[in-house]
């Protein structure tokens, strides 16, 4: 006989005979392993963390919570920046990990069928070889999952052209709240009825948990063409960006780096040989059939050089290209060697006002103390302002979250978004009424009770919460965390 | 239930001024499947067009929202109609900023009107459903209904950034924004589009714009066969930097019932296809996919047919393939397969149909997996619903559907336009009760009746 001291819950003792034991952990220190995702700014330990291997799984997890009345959540790598994988409430957090089968490739059809758990980048390493691609890129997607992206309708530096997660997702098999498994979409186009599939796509965990996902395969283009340019001001590689899509060019990707990044990375062991002296580095990748491509090029530069670029480099093979785009993928992790923690930020403005929001975030992390970093996608608006900050001392904790909110304040004023592709989740459900009024707000929350009815899955995000000022006394804890997530160690913390 | 439709045609009078209303004798155009309404009401503003709903839901009138009336024909017969609620004097460009390539539009701008707008500056939104030349814009996203160009730049589903939806309880809400990346909040645009205005009235939608391509180009040409037909399309889908923007194979039957416009498509014999082929993108990656698609299309037996049309001939006949499903009298099935089983599927279904003794109408998207099948004939009321049942059938073994988008009352009477419910129709239904609790909206013609 084995006697505990505190016997723990019967929904846990539950879980674990349905699951086996070495598919669920609540032991303090593996708590301690999840209590935030990569938003580190929020942290909330669930009671127990469980692997499923199966949609069977998942239902009897969600069973077993719903019986007991325990909350529960999905997780992917963690990588998410809005605390949506933090169990705000405690409870159950189903971790996907397991679940990382690719059940199907159909290239005749141009899809695939996999399980959540799958990471971004394995899928399209699995179909690369025969000419296809997943198409949305996050940053991450070295460790994210295909179920994080469908959670959060993640985006990337390639979304600008080929569209963020919820137009590649054409189906999912969805373990409802309640236990139920019900499929919407599917690989062939116009199911009849309410696009349910859409509905599901970014609603950040909170109406279920996808244990099995459609999604679109994408032809790799015939050629890619990568170039960066440098510029004394921000303002002008701004403004280069817009004129490129006033011309009616449609870049895969443009990305902005400015001057402190800039220097970051070339201090750095990631050094891509950026210009330090510039202001501002813009990445352009055009990509598509080889014969329109050296005119897109010579467009471009063109318009870079009216805008006065002060160098501009083609990258002349794929080594070069990769290089161009070191800087940019690593600029995330090595900005997050500059203090013990990192903010980033995911706000949107539209594209003709990046460069007066620039301006404005600058001044904003200035007032606050912060010298406000930017690596972000300029094709669409999506700003990433980057706060480097002592996490260990709760007033620059403080400081870095007040920074943050008036800076995607600055972003609402100039007519854009919360959030551009990392979601809502815990870090600015209090913001959502600057651009939902009261009534919008309910008829989402009635949406989501229609899947949700208890409240039980993923509880605590997307909305405000009444008792705002008691979460918000939890959220920063006393003591700094020991541990965090091993996915963190690899490729967390990107956008 | 019986209306006193006069008292209540008085009512909406003085609401919203005579004027704005036509009544008994001017509506049977408006009629859905034969379902006529007592009014037709084109309320000049937001305002008025929200007294008309709030009437509607105390009062219990049953309302079809509409545009132009483009898709009354769509979807099952309601229960009964009392006032078409139209949104076409909700016509303004709220906001148009060229440069972000997005504006925002009120519902009832045509999508002509919105085209001419942007056009200026060298943008378009790039959908070309049927009825385009005088759908709106709000009909569009709630139709949900796409031309040949889906393949390039898919449906409304792509081009939406927010929308402004009118609750049956006059309440307006709205969801997502102007921006074109956006995750805050709940994606309930989704919701509306194709939603065939049973959850409210969409009064403004934030649409996202795209440069009109530097060239457009149609290649015509002849299949000899379906066989053909599919041996090039696997030939184009594996050959992946070649990006058609638009591909259809029409029968010798479907050819004959295209609009005028599309004249310059030829006649093929009668297992024959006639094909076209489009490319709409910079001047030299069109040459040279011209160049690539003629290479491979003589490869499999095809006979290029007719000069290559550019400019204003060209847009007009992608309208009239796009035109195809015509309604009037006609039956037409639209089926969607996987792409790869789509000629499999369109044989198995002419063969059924020619066991019935009719002779069908076939225009083919086969890079989108889409069928339309029309009967030239109307068939017996008696034969054509186990005519469809079967056609349905043959769909479904490779796990596509039908969705009838067009027949006479007397067959509609008969069938399910949807086919079956899917296994979400609870949630379906949870969803028009939250959004349209007294079912004011379109009673009936959508999935499961809802």
């Amino acid at each position: 006989m084995v006697s505990s001291p505190s016997p723990s819950p019967a929904w846990l003792e539950e879980l674990k005979q349905l699951l086996g034991a070495d598919a669920v952990l609540s032991q303090p220190e593996d708590l301690l392993v999840y209590e935030s995702d990569s938003l580190t700014l929020r942290r909330h330990a669930p009671q127990a963390i469980v692997f499923p291997r199966s949609t069977e799984d998942v239902q009897r997890i969600v069973r077993t919570c719903v019986k007991h009345g325990v909350p529960f959540l999905p997780r992917g790598a963690g990588t998410g920046i809005s605390g949506g994988a933090v169990a705000v409430r405690g409870g159950v957090l189903i971790e996907c990990a397991r679940m990382k089968r690719i059940l199907e490739i159909d290239l005749e059809n141009r899809f695939a069928v996999v399980e959540p758990g799958v990471v971004n980048l394995d899928l399209t390493r699995a179909v690369s070889a025969a000419g296809f691609h997943y198409a949305p890129d996050p940053s991450s997607q070295s460790t994210c999952t295909i179920g994080g992206n469908v959670a959060e309708n993640s985006g990337g530096p390639h979304c600008l052209k080929y569209g963020a997660t919820t137009q590649h997702v054409i189906g999912v098999e969805v373990v409802l709240p309640t236990g139920d498994v019900v499929r919407f979409g599917g690989p062939v186009i116009d199911s009849p009825g309410y696009d349910l599939t859409g509905v599901f796509v970014g609603s950040e965990g909170t109406m279920g948990i996808a244990t099995r996902i459609w999604v679109k395969l994408t032809p790799l283009p015939q050629i890619v063409r990568t170039m960066l340019a440098s510029f004394r001001t921000m303002d002008a590689s701004a403004n280069a960006v817009s004129d490129i899509i006033a011309a009616g060019i449609l870049p895969a990707a443009m990305e902005i780096l400015d001057r402190m990044t800039i220097q970051v990375i070339e201090a750095s062991v990631y050094r891509a040989g950026y210009p330090t002296d510039a202001d501002a580095v813009l990445l352009v990748e055009v990509d598509g059939a080889a014969a329109g491509i050296e005119r897109a090029v010579s467009s471009i530069v063109t318009i870079l050089k009216a805008r006065a670029a002060i160098a501009i480099e083609v990258a002349r093979d794929e080594e070069a290209r990769q290089r161009l785009w070191g800087g940019r993928k690593s600029a995330f992790g090595v900005m997050g060697r500059m203090n013990t923690d990192i903010y980033v930020l995911d706000g949107v403005v539209p594209r003709s006002r990046l460069p007066e929001a620039l301006r404005r975030v600058t001044a904003v992390g200035a007032r606050h103390g912060f010298e406000v970093s930017n690596v972000f996608h300029a094709g669409d608006g999506n700003l990433h302002p980057i706060l480097t900050f002592d996490g260990r001392k709760a007033e620059d904790r403080e400081r870095a979250m007040r920074a943050g909110e008036e800076i995607l304040r600055v972003c609402v004023e100039l007519g854009g978004a919360i959030t551009g592709e990392h979601g809502v989740g815990l870090e600015k459900n209090e913001f959502m009424p600057w651009t939902f009024d009261e009534h919008d707000l309910a008829v989402m929350k009635s949406v989501r009770d229609i899947f949700n009815p208890a409240d039980l899955c993923n509880p605590g995000k997307v909305f405000p919460t009444p008792r705002c000022i008691e979460a918000k006394g939890t959220s920063i804890p006393s003591t700094p965390p020991t541990r965090r997530a091993p996915s963190l160690a690899t490729g967390g913390r990107q956008p | 239930m019986t209306i006193d439709s006069d008292a209540f045609r008085e009512r909406i009078g003085l609401l919203i001024g005579q004027e704005a209303v036509r009544t008994q004798g001017g509506t049977g155009a408006w009629s859905v499947d034969l379902r006529a309404p007592f009014a037709v009401v084109t309320p000049a503003d937001l305002r008025e067009i929200t007294e008309m709903v709030k009437l509607a839901n105390a009062e219990g009138l049953q309302v079809a929202p509409a545009g132009n009336g483009s898709w009354l024909h769509l979807g099952n017969i309601p229960e009964r109609v009392d006032m078409v609620l139209r949104t076409t004097k909700l016509n303004r460009m709220v906001e148009f900023e060229p440069r972000d390539l997005t504006c925002t539009v009120e519902a009832g701008m045509s999508v002509v009107d919105l085209q001419k707008l942007v056009a200026v500056h060298g943008l378009f939104l790039p959908l070309d459903p049927p009825f385009g030349l005088r759908a709106t814009v709000g009909g569009l996203a709630a139709a949900n209904r796409y031309g040949p160009a889906r393949l390039r730049y898919g449906t409304m589903r792509d081009w939406v950034l927010g929308a402004t939806l009118l609750h049956a309880d006059g309440s307006t809400s709205k969801a997502g924004g102007r921006v074109v990346k956006n995750v805050s909040g709940y994606d309930l645009t989704k919701l509306y589009i194709g939603s065939l205005g049973t959850l409210g009235v969409l009064v403004s939608l934030n649409l996202k714009l795209a440069p009109i391509p530097e060239n457009r180009i149609a290649l015509l040409g002849l299949a000899p066969s379906a066989s053909a037909v599919d041996g090039f399309l696997k030939e184009v889908r594996r050959l992946t930097p070649l990006q058609p923007a638009a591909f259809v194979a029409v029968d010798a039957a479907a050819r004959k019932d295209l609009h005028a416009d599309a004249g310059p498509l030829a006649e093929p014999g009668p297992d024959a296809f006639a094909v076209a082929v489009r490319f709409a993108d910079t001047a030299e990656v069109v040459e040279w996919a011209c160049n690539e698609t003629r290479r491979m299309a003589a490869a499999h037996g095809f006979v290029e047919a007719g000069e290559p049309l550019t400019g204003e001939k060209e847009a007009k006949f992608w309208t009239a393939i796009s035109d195809f499903p015509v309604p009037w009298g006609k039956i037409v099935l639209r089926a969607t397969t996987l792409p790869g089983q789509l000629l499999p599927f369109a044989a198995k279904a002419r063969d059924a149909v020619r066991a019935a003794s009719l002779e069908p109408a076939m225009l083919l998207h086969p890079a989108l997996g889409v069928t339309y099948l029309r009967l030239a004939r109307p068939p017996k009321i008696e034969t054509a619903a186990p005519l469809i049942e079967a056609v349905r059938k043959i769909a479904a073994e490779g796990g596509g559907n039908v969705i009838v988008e067009a027949a006479p009352p007397a067959v509609k009477e008969r069938i399910d336009v949807w086919g079956e419910p899917a296994e979400s129709i609870e949630i379906q239904r949870k969803i028009k009760q939250l959004y349209d609790p007294n079912r004011i909206f379109n009673r009936g013609r959508f999935l499961g009746r809802i």
